[in-house]
């Protein structure tokens, strides 16, 4: 019973320490799992198709927003700033059009929803069945 | 080519023109900006420090300028099918000759038909260096301005034409391939706020190639310049004028024309990030076929740490000419007035000719804090060496004057960079 309880207790916290974001695509895309260089190519502005070669669009949330800092340190190592730096760089040089930005991570599940080339990151939470992920990334610490 | 050229001159409206005729669709617009308001001082009371050579003032004697580095830029990007994009991109700021034309930085329509090539027709970026193409949006590179030993002679912002990109995403790295060809005309000063202005005329081409891969990235490129027009006519006629009386005066005459000749870049460039240290580094070595347009080489390198939201750097630089300084002597015999004249007429050869020269050093220190989102705040300390025969990137505040010694000069920078 005791170790049940530790268990379940351990369980619990693993799931806490891995504080989440998920990659998310619209359920009818065929695209079931990424690697990790291709999620980076896509919000990194090295590439704008999935894969398959179908156009992506990549949806990105507002500076400031602590899920977005976290994913672009979990994928690319990088601060907002360098990442914001980074891609002002891209954009300002005409060489590509920014991620879509969204204010909070609902308005990007309905996004991802109904539309079929975009992909976007969210924290774990329950998800609707018409948004699928193709990958988890797991925070440090 | 020439046909070409003068094409060139309308494509931005006839991008525009096109992509007002196939509006209709799925079309997305977006605004986005960047604006620097940048303090400079600097201390040499004989030279007056700027940014880039089309600036025609700048601070000395430990003046404040506030207009060297402050600018403001708006873009709006369209988005009218899954191939079709246009920018258009519009910059204030002191210039020389200030107005709606030279305001627009970029306006071009893009065409995708795959992801990874892209081909662009309109007013383009000259992709020729590394911060090329966004040397203008502090917020993107960790200094207050680009580096000025390299920079500042390199102020081809943008031309009228056609290029051509191609990204291969390979499973290393990233490798970008580049050529593209337009044409330019540009106006720059010849004096601390003085009214005259040299005009160039100039058709451009080169090509670049750059490979990222993880914290690296290395590149190469090469430009040709051809100019087609004479910077200097007045001289020139004077020259070939003299030529009875100065048989010599031909030789000088053909060093000052610029119609029809060439100068040319070969550039590499390097980048290191690993998100705590990064360096970057370019040289460049500048060929030219006309004694207007100083031959030399340029290089920098600077290395960076950086510190949660802090970072610390320190720059040096370098420009030094690759043509021995011009001895202009005037024939002997002559009768006054003559003799004076043909002086005059030797001191104003010496003066085009080795008054565009460019010698100088640099080392810098500077942080940067970035205090909130999409804004970053710059302090940046330099001093410069610069020798007697090189001071062409700085505007001499007496211009009658000639520098007979090496100058030294310590420039300090503040800036606010953000984007919006």
């Amino acid at each position: 019973m005791m170790k049940l309880l530790i268990s379940i207790i351990l369980l619990g916290f693993s799931n806490l320490l891995q504080a989440d974001t998920l990659v998310i695509v619209n359920a009818q895309n065929p695209i079931s799992r990424m690697e990790h260089k291709q999620v980076v190519d896509l919000f990194m502005g090295r590439s704008s198709v999935f894969p398959d070669r179908q156009p992506a669009q990549t949806l990105d949330l507002k500076a400031g927003t602590p899920v977005r800092a976290s994913f672009y340190k979990t994928l690319t190592g990088k601060s907002e700033a360098q990442v914001d730096a980074y891609w002002a760089t891209l954009v300002f040089a005409g060489r590509m059009s920014p991620p879509k930005q969204l204010t909070d991570e609902q308005q990007v599940i309905a996004e991802v929803a109904a539309n079929p080339s975009a992909i976007a990151y969210v924290n774990r939470q329950p998800l609707p069945a018409s948004v699928k992920i193709v990958m988890e990334l797991n925070t440090p610490e | 080519m020439f046909c070409i050229t003068r094409y060139c001159q309308s494509i931005p409206l006839l991008a525009l023109l096109t992509i007002a005729a196939v509006a209709q669709a799925d079309v997305e617009h977006r605004f986005s900006g960047f604006a620097t308001l940048g303090l400079v001082t600097s201390d040499n009371p004989k030279l007056a420090f700027r940014r880039d050579i089309s600036q025609g003032d700048g601070s000395y004697d430990d003046s404040l300028e506030w207009r060297t580095d402050s600018l403001i830029g708006g873009q709006w990007d369209s988005s009218w099918s899954s191939n079709f994009d246009t920018t258009v991109q519009l910059v204030a700021k002191d210039r020389h000759e200030n107005n709606l034309n030279n305001s627009v930085e970029w306006a071009f329509v893009r065409y995708r038909p795959v992801d990874g090539f892209d081909l662009r027709l309109g007013r383009l970026g000259t992709d020729i260096f590394m911060l090329s193409d966004y040397r203008q949006v502090g917020y993107a590179f960790p200094w207050v301005r680009p580096p000025h030993d390299y920079y500042t002679l390199l102020s081809l912002y943008h031309f009228d034409g056609i290029d051509l990109n191609k990204r291969l995403n390979l499973r290393q790295g990233t490798l970008n391939l580049k050529v593209f060809y337009g044409n330019s005309d540009q106006k720059f000063p010849t004096g601390l706020r003085s009214s005259d202005t040299t005009r160039l005329d100039f058709d451009v081409s080169g090509a670049s190639v750059v490979w990222e891969q993880n914290d690296w990235k290395l590149r190469y490129s090469y430009a040709n310049v051809a100019i087609n027009n004479n910077v200097a006519q007045p001289l020139i006629d004077a020259l070939d004028a003299a030529v009875p009386l100065w048989p010599e005066a031909a030789d000088w005459a053909g060093m000052t024309a610029t119609k029809g000749r060439n100068f040319s870049y070969h550039e590499v460039g390097f980048g290191y990030d690993n998100n705590h240290w990064w360096a970057q580094a370019e040289a460049t070595q500048l060929r030219s076929a006309t004694a207007i347009v100083p031959q030399s080489d340029h290089a920098y390198l600077s290395i960076g740490r950086r510190f949660e939201q802090f970072s610390l750097y320190a720059l040096g630089g370098v420009a030094r000419p690759t043509r021995e300084a011009t001895i202009v002597t005037a024939p002997a015999g002559y009768p006054s007035p003559i003799a004076e004249q043909l002086t005059q007429l030797a001191a104003a050869t010496a003066r085009n000719l080795n008054g565009v020269r460019i010698h100088q050093k640099s080392l810098g220190l500077g942080v940067r804090w970035d205090f909130a989102a999409k804004m970053a705040l710059k302090v940046q300390l330099e001093e410069f060496r610069i020798d007697r025969q090189g001071t062409n990137l700085w505007l001499r505040t007496q211009s009658g004057q000639a520098i007979t010694e090496n100058q030294k000069s310590q420039v300090t920078s503040v800036s606010l960079d953000v984007l919006f």
